[in-house]
């Protein structure tokens, strides 16, 4: 045993995980779809330094103006501006769309560690869930929220409940797999404690595609929003949003489709930023991923 | 066999009861109170609390529930509170333009999704499999009702070519009811089909590199057969369980394009009781569509068994 | 033998490899033939380019693939440059094909027969009675029994060696020229394996066809083959009549893999030298019981009541083919699963050492074993580390450990992707040491590996046994490595122990039926027990 061998593949440590981070950001679809979303980040953010007026004030001399040099986007039925309204819109769409993706990740990683790992409250916990995801998604939320107040908090609870059971299912799927590999068991038999399992050999095998069902519930999630807004069951129609926008529109939808198209463009081209820069990381990061939800 | 049915029949049960109790839980908790909205705004103390006793609100939850569930399981699913009519007959009432559409659009999407999926996953890579994949994913982030406006935009104001709104009942005619229900199948349709054709394509070229895929090739069986008989075939459980699960996107769909069309169905009919706080209807409503999901999942789940030898034990 | 004309042809024959790989091709000017009446084995370790070489000749390499060079002439027609049509035509008619994995080689949702009968739809036009017929026997033929019963069901309702064999049925129905076997016993017990090769030979006999033959198994080699060709890294180091190869081999490299296959003679001596009791194992047992809907819990039994002792210094073989319960009995000692019955009691002074300290796993498949997300180091240091060890000491021990498995300490801060399968199994011992145990359980530790890097790895369980007066439950189905390593071995068979006794006194004087068995399917044992 003079002789040490050497590892046969790289010099340096390469952490598989910044190399699956470096393809998935060679992927087109990544590239497209990330470059789309942080336009429309950085367009929420930065709202007030757009050139864009009170997207609330309401002026009935300039009611339905078509675009001019005042209002690029024309005003709507209530002489708002057009583009101060979009450009703001983009601030609840992403606000609901990453707070109930954060939610439902946050809480149902915690319910299907616990339903995969231990099997005792897993039929309880499944059958809960399976009764959750029989009841219509979009139902269920304008349910909850005609119901309460109508407020950001309320859409966000409400869209947040039925997106867990998807959550807990993937969780736990990818939970039920790994606990049978073998470098799990070899965890157990150096003695190390189920919670940090769970932790250290378990949860980090979720990440990859939470990463990829968080997207598809941030765009769901701004869908559903939008969809509220649209049937006037949705956000308050004080609060800029495209689904209200679209809604308001309709009304005059013959005379001027404007007001409904132009938030619907923004609307589609977020939630298309947002799918692609999901299919993206699905493809390089978990192709397999697509059974599992 | 029989025991596999029976055994997934049993476990709908439990499923149902989860959702009966959401549904109750929804109504019973939330914050507006179903005496003061039947009341009016200006009407007394006295006959807000002789209205919460007619309904049974002053018991507790629990014999609440358990009234709720008798009558329910007994086929009666309350009285709406504005029209007075049982909520079985308002649903009845509205029963033909929902299914037309859910029928129509199943067809549809599946009769699409499916060849397509095929093809896009058994030429991974080609030109035809980008394109179709690229389009899926635009099909996928337009908002049914964006798209219901861009649909009546252009083939009914443009061209002309269909009704702008309302629905033709069949009865009148298969060709108004086609031409009144195009529009909304289609609208209804794309965010299914994609769903459908993005999983028949992933199962399908997941099951190309199967090892009984070159045991078939080795045979000398013609790469056709090959797709057919020994990919399709195996890629079918996912491709029915993604059926199953998108009947959830039809039903959501259902009930924002009866709005955008205008149809006199029952998505119709939740979203004015939604308006209105009309709680037995919306209750109703709700625990129907979600029978409906969990029916049409369970005949899936039994469809397995015909399909996958290795289900039936 | 060749004098013959060779059915296939295969001359200078090169496979590129996608650009970007650490080779740039699979196979490289690779020639050889194959006669009418003979079975030319290819033999090779991974990555030899075997398969790819017999995937070609069918034209069944993956898209991946750049096109071949080089030309295949089957019966004096150039395949690799044919039309797909007629490479189709051939395929199942003049050339049948058997592959390594019989579990999935089979089209999951069709029944046997009719995956035999396409083979006819596809190339003959048979009225359907007729077709039944010709299945049927066909399934006779290689020997499977009730055929026309049979016929009706699914593969996952038949054992691995069934399903084999309507493989063979299939490939063989239309009475090709010449059979492709791509690694066909691979997956199968040592058993299955000698009937399946029998099979093979017996109907190679009766029809005349040639038989490529693919394997990595010296053993097999010896057991079937006429002519041997031997390909390392996508060459051909040399070919020969197998006589000439296994006992005069020219190549170092064919040298070493005939002296890596372990031989059947007991490496360690009659009476060996026996430390105290370290283990002792009382009529452990395991039942599974598997619910059903309706009527009662069907009780499975994994392992019926075992007992053993095994003390320091010794190491104990538990032989046994897939579902012998022998896997079931090392997690139930090593407390990864809860027996039904009976207990395993660590004996001796433990000093207030806590049970996982005191024995230690190595598992299987190097590739899962260790978590692909934390450096090889992490992986070593975390036993120690939740026995209170501080991560400075932690650290200095596994540096040191990687030392003595042969592996540079530098390392350590690598992730496991970067290492071969025996590196890997090298850093999986170490993890074992790391917790200073006094039993290793190795559950199948060398059997996912190359022979070459098998005799390694055991010769590092060897080292590190004497060093630290271990005491090793060695867990195989494969007794020729047995016989290399342990001092005893145990057989088990359905569950049950069914035999024990030191290697010599077993493999000379087997008294159970099974154990016979057993010895008489290991492929190529004359070649071994003459070596």
């Amino acid at each position: 045993m003079t002789m040490l061998s050497q590892p046969v593949a790289g010099d340096e440590p390469r952490n598989p995980l910044f190399d699956l981070a470096f393809q998935a950001f060679r992927n087109p679809s990544v590239l497209i779809g990330g470059t789309i979303v942080a336009a429309i980040i950085i367009m929420a953010l930065a709202a007030p330094l757009l050139g864009t007026v009170d997207p609330v004030r309401i002026d009935p001399g300039m009611r339905l103006k078509p675009p001019s040099d005042l209002a690029w986007m024309g005003t709507d039925l209530f002489g708002r501006d057009v583009y101060s309204r979009i450009v703001y819109g983009a601030r609840s769409s992403l606000l609901v769309g990453l707070s109930v993706a954060a939610v439902a990740i946050s809480l149902g990683v915690l319910v299907g560690l616990v339903a995969g790992y231990f099997r005792a409250m897993d039929i309880i916990v499944m059958r809960v869930m399976d009764g959750l995801m029989a009841i219509p998604t979009f139902l269920l939320a304008i349910a909850l929220v005609s119901l309460t107040r109508a407020s950001i908090g309320t859409v966000i609870v409400a869209l947040t409940i039925p997106e867990i059971p998807r959550v807990v299912r993937l969780v736990r799927s990818v939970v039920l797999t790994v606990r049978e590999e073998s470098y799990v068991e070899a965890a157990i038999s150096v003695g190390t404690p189920a919670p940090l399992i769970l932790v250290r050999h378990i949860l980090p095998s979720t990440i990859a595609p939470l990463l990829v069902l968080g997207t598809y519930i941030c765009a769901q999630a701004i869908l559903i929003e939008a969809g509220l807004s649209f049937l006037g069951t949705g956000l308050p129609p004080e609060i800029p949003s495209w689904g209200n926008m679209i809604s308001e529109g309709r009304t005059f939808f013959q005379v001027t489709p404007r007001l409904v198209f132009l938030p619907s463009l923004f609307l589609a081209l977020t939630v298309l930023g947002i799918n692609l820069l999901g299919d993206g990381l699905r493809d390089t990061l978990d192709p397999r991923i697509a059974k599992r939800m | 066999m029989l025991a596999f049915i029976a055994k997934r029949s049993l476990a709908v049960i439990p499923v149902m009861a989860v959702v009966s109790i959401v549904v109750f839980l929804l109504l019973r908790l939330s914050p507006g109170d179903p005496a003061l909205v039947i009341a009016g705004e200006n009407a007394d103390a006295a006959s807000v609390e002789r209205i919460r006793m007619a309904l049974g609100l002053d018991q507790p939850l629990v014999s609440q529930f358990l009234i709720w569930i008798r009558n329910m399981l007994g086929g009666d699913l309350g009285t709406s509170i504005f029209s007075k009519l049982p909520v079985t007959e308002l649903i009845a009432q509205r029963i033909e333009p929902t299914a037309s559409l859910a029928l129509a659009t199943m067809l549809f999407a599946i009769l699409v999704a499916v060849p397509l999926g095929t093809v896009a996953g058994a030429t991974a890579g080609s030109w035809l499999d980008r394109t179709l994949m690229a389009v899926s994913v635009i099909g996928f982030s337009v908002p049914a009702f964006v798209l219901g406006y861009c649909m009546i935009y252009v083939f009914s104001l443009r061209l002309g070519w269909a009704p702008v709104q309302g629905f033709t009942s069949i009865s009148e005619g298969i060709l108004p009811f086609l031409r009144s229900i195009a529009l909304p199948t289609v609208t209804l349709g794309l965010a299914y089909l994609v769903l459908i054709a993005r999983i028949t394509r992933a199962s399908v070229l997941e099951m190309m590199g199967e090892d009984f895929i070159r045991t078939a090739r080795a045979k000398g069986v013609s790469e056709r057969l090959v797709i057919t008989r020994h990919a399709l075939r195996n890629a079918a459980i996912p491709i029915l369980t993604v059926i199953g699960i998108g009947v959830a996107l039809l039903i959501s769909g259902v009930v924002v394009i009866e709005t955008v069309f205008n149809i006199p169905g029952i998505g119709r009919l939740v979203v004015d009781a939604i308006l209105k706080r009309d709680y037995p209807v919306i209750q109703g409503v709700i625990l129907i569509f979600s029978a409906v999901y969990v029916l049409v999942n369970l005949a899936i789940d039994i469809g397995y068994a015909l399909l996958d030898p290795r289900v039936r034990y | 033998m060749t004098t013959q004309p060779p059915i296939v042809d295969i001359r200078n024959l090169t496979v590129s490899l996608p650009i970007g790989g650490d080779r740039r091709s699979a196979v490289e000017e690779v020639s050889l033939s194959v006669s009418k009446g003979e079975i030319v084995c290819v033999v090779g370790e991974s990555g030899s380019g075997k398969s790819v070489t017999a995937q070609a000749i069918m034209g069944l390499l993956p898209k991946t693939f750049a096109r071949p060079s080089g030309a295949i002439m089957f019966d004096g027609e150039d395949i690799l440059h044919t039309s797909t049509q007629r490479l189709r035509a051939l395929r199942g008619r003049d050339i049948g094909m058997i592959f390594q994995e019989p579990m999935t080689a089979l089209n999951p949702v069709h029944t046997v027969g009719a995956q035999i009968d396409e083979v006819l739809r596809t190339h003959l036009s048979l009225p359907s009675d007729e077709r039944f017929d010709r299945v049927v026997n066909a399934m006779e033929e290689v020997g499977l029994p009730d055929p026309s019963r049979l016929y009706h069901t699914f593969p996952h309702q038949l054992s691995g060696g069934q399903r084999q064999r309507v493989l063979i049925a299939a490939a063989l129905i239309l009475e090709p020229r010449l059979l492709i076997a791509d690694e066909p016993t691979t997956a199968l017990d040592v058993t299955t394996q000698a009937q399946i090769l029998r099979q093979i030979r017996d109907l190679q006999r009766s029809r005349g066809m040639g038989i490529l033959f693919i394997t990595h198994d010296i053993g097999v080699v010896a057991e079937i083959a006429d002519r041997v060709v031997v390909m390392k890294s996508g060459r051909v180091v040399e070919s020969g009549p197998v006589h000439r190869i296994l006992t005069r081999p020219e190549a170092d490299y064919t040298r070493m893999l005939i002296a890596a296959v372990p031989t059947l003679h007991a490496a360690r001596p009659e009476e060996p030298t026996q430390g105290p009791l370290a283990l002792e194992v009382n009529g452990i047992a395991k039942t599974y019981s598997v619910r059903s809907t309706f009527g009662a819990a069907r009780e499975v039994v994994a392992l019926k009541p075992t007992s053993l002792t095994l003390h320091r210094g010794e190491t104990i073989g538990v032989i046994g083919e897939s579902g012998s319960g022998k896997s079931t009995l090392a997690r139930c000692i090593t407390q990864l699963i809860e027996p039904t019955a009976g207990a395993a009691r660590l004996v001796g002074e433990a000093g207030g050492k806590p049970f996982r300290r005191r024995i230690q796993v190595v598992f299987q498949d190097p590739y899962r074993s260790l978590n692909p997300r934390r450096t090889v180091g992490q992986s070593i240091i975390e036993g120690p580390m939740n026995f209170g060890a501080s991560k400075a000491d932690a650290w200095a021990k596994a540096r040191e450990l990687m030392s003595l498995v042969g592996l540079e300490p530098k390392a350590l801060n690598r992730y496991p992707h970067q290492f071969s399968g025996g590196q890997r199994q090298r850093i999986s011992i170490a993890r074992a040491l790391a917790m200073e145990p006094e039993i290793l359980v190795a559950d199948e530790a060398v059997s996912a590996l190359d022979v070459s890097v098998q005799a390694q790895v055991l010769k590092l369980i060897d080292d590190v046994q004497k060093r630290f007066n271990l005491a090793i439950l060695f867990i195989t189905h494969d007794l020729r490595v047995a016989a290399q390593i342990c001092d005893r071995i145990l057989v088990m068979h359905r569950g049950q122990l069914v035999e024990e006794g030191s290697v010599r006194a077993v493999f000379a004087s087997p008294s159970h039926d099974y154990t016979r068995r057993l010895l008489d399917s290991i492929p190529g044992r004359q070649v071994a027990a003459a070596a």
